[in-house]
């Protein structure tokens, strides 16, 4: 079933935090992931199961998120992620795309984001995007592994 | 100047954008006029963390690298509470 993508606003910090718990090894609590939230030109999205498909004893699952920041003619990929059970299933791709749409509505130029070098399926994901590779963090995340940093021109 | 902060923390193990995020929830437990000393490490948080600081309103009153840091290693930056 196609998932639906709804904004997110600060009310949905401790949701945010327990998938984000669940998705890395250094996560976000709650106060940082409202922290993030409440920073000058923070937009979200989540997409979650659609409700026609939940039922009393079974509501809506949340399958990831995508949090970006706008600040004047340039936007950043805040963090990405899709929970272990919805991946494969092109629940990234469009919350990317709902982003890329949305920076463009703000009339922001360039998309930059940072992306570990052996997370191959973010790779993947950002260039299909027509995100391109145009600068590299050595030993930027605390396993001694590279930042990728990438841009799309919108 | 040399007076020592109220407040201290240490963002050197933290990334964008949890470098900015931290130094402002430690802001928000302050009081008008405190002053906290952020230890940080890198061009990134170098760049970012006083620039967004200073858009919430509050003072950078010096960032300084620590002795025989070079440019991009790790420095020391006071903000006072507005």
């Amino acid at each position: 079933m196609t998932a639906v993508l709804l904004p997110i606003f600060p009310a949905h910090s401790r949701l945010l935090a327990e998938m984000h718990r669940i998705c890395f090894v250094e996560p976000w609590d709650e106060a940082a992931m409202g922290g993030v939230l409440t920073m000058p030109g923070t937009s979200g999205v989540l997409a979650s199961e659609p409700s026609h498909g939940a039922s009393p004893e079974r509501k809506p699952a949340p399958q990831g998120f995508l949090l970006w920041r706008t600040a004047a003619d340039e936007a950043e990929v805040l963090t990405l992620l899709v929970l272990p059970p919805y991946r494969r299933t092109g629940v990234a791709g469009r919350l990317l795309d709902h982003a890329i749409d949305a920076v463009r509505q703000a009339g922001v130029q360039a998309f930059f984001l940072e992306v570990a070098s052996d997370n191959a399926a973010g790779r993947a994901l950002y260039s299909s995007r027509h995100f391109e590779q145009v600068g590299m963090r050595p030993r930027y995340y605390r396993n001694s592994i590279d930042a990728i940093i990438m841009k799309r021109k919108i | 100047m040399n007076e020592k902060a109220n407040y201290y923390l240490d963002i050197t193990g933290e990334l964008c954008p949890m470098t900015f995020v931290k130094t402002k929830l430690a802001i928000e437990k302050m009081h008008t006029g405190d002053t906290l000393e952020v230890r940080l490490k890198g061009d990134e948080p170098l760049r970012n963390v006083p620039r967004s600081v200073r858009e919430l309103g509050h003072v950078i009153v010096s960032v300084a690298p620590e002795p025989g840091e070079s440019a991009g290693g790790i420095h020391r930056l006071r903000i006072a509470k507005a």
